[in-house]
């Protein structure tokens, strides 16, 4: 991986040392040709969760508010059924692991499709919904 | 590829002790090479079997099953709400172990 996701990893860990208290580092590690960074952080009484990961097929990632454990609000791109089952109907079956960005809610008590979202846009919508 | 590397006088005098200098240093270049992939692959299985124990199945079953089983996916939910962060990762883990015993192959075979 080149020095951009060192770079981009870098400008996430400082965006989330402005916005979230104890934030901690789980962890960091660019490979030959893949990338990982996990973070995890406190914003008043929610537990902030960020992954993202790069690699050759594009960035996977996975931003959520918890409290008390239950998902307050998240938004990832990992394949899901749910969103699949009304991207693509019936054909759903040949997509199953197609990576499709989306929010979960309360409980994860609803889900649907979204563009894809990045770490500060992420904030930007926890920080207009937590206020 | 040849690399120009600055080295303490004190270890050059002492690798020349077991033979020619630049064999020496190859060697031992190689052999960390090798100890560090051995290294990485080990992590990877580990993080990997973690998965495997704690959601019961290995990730091809994981990954046909979240989609496909409303049942697996509800139990899947109740043992961890955010499962999506460990498959993300379960799939990276996957897949970069099979990068790092690639290159080690490459490594030994050299």
């Amino acid at each position: 991986m080149d020095a951009e996701i060192g770079r981009h990893f870098a400008a996430v860990i400082d965006l989330a040392r402005q916005k979230l208290d104890q934030v901690e580092i789980v962890q960091e590690d660019i490979s030959l040709a893949r990338a990982i960074l996990e973070l995890q952080g406190r914003l008043g009484s929610y537990d902030i969760r960020i992954k993202e990961i790069f690699s050759a097929e594009g960035k996977l990632y996975s931003y959520y508010v918890l409290r008390e454990g239950q998902v307050v609000v998240g938004f990832d791109n990992y394949p899901d059924r749910r969103v699949l089952r009304e991207k693509f109907g019936r054909q759903f079956a040949a997509h199953l692991h197609e990576r499709v960005p989306h929010r979960h809610d309360q409980g994860k008590s609803s889900v649907e499709a979204t563009e894809e979202y990045g770490v500060q846009r992420f904030f930007e919508l926890v920080g207009e919904m937590l206020v | 590829m040849s690399t120009v590397l600055e080295m303490k006088d004190e270890w050059v005098k002492t690798a020349s002790l077991f033979g020619d200098v630049e064999t020496v240093m190859t060697d031992a270049l190689r052999r960390y090479a090798i100890e560090k992939c051995i290294q990485k692959i080990e992590q990877s299985r580990a993080k990997i079997k973690a998965y495997e124990s704690k959601y019961g199945c290995d990730y091809d079953t994981f990954s046909l099953k979240i989609q496909t089983d409303e049942d697996f996916l509800q139990r899947v939910e109740r043992i961890n709400p955010v499962w999506e962060e460990d498959a993300m990762e379960w799939d990276y883990r996957l897949k970069e172990l099979t990068e790092w015993m690639q290159k080690l192959e490459d490594t030994l075979q050299q």
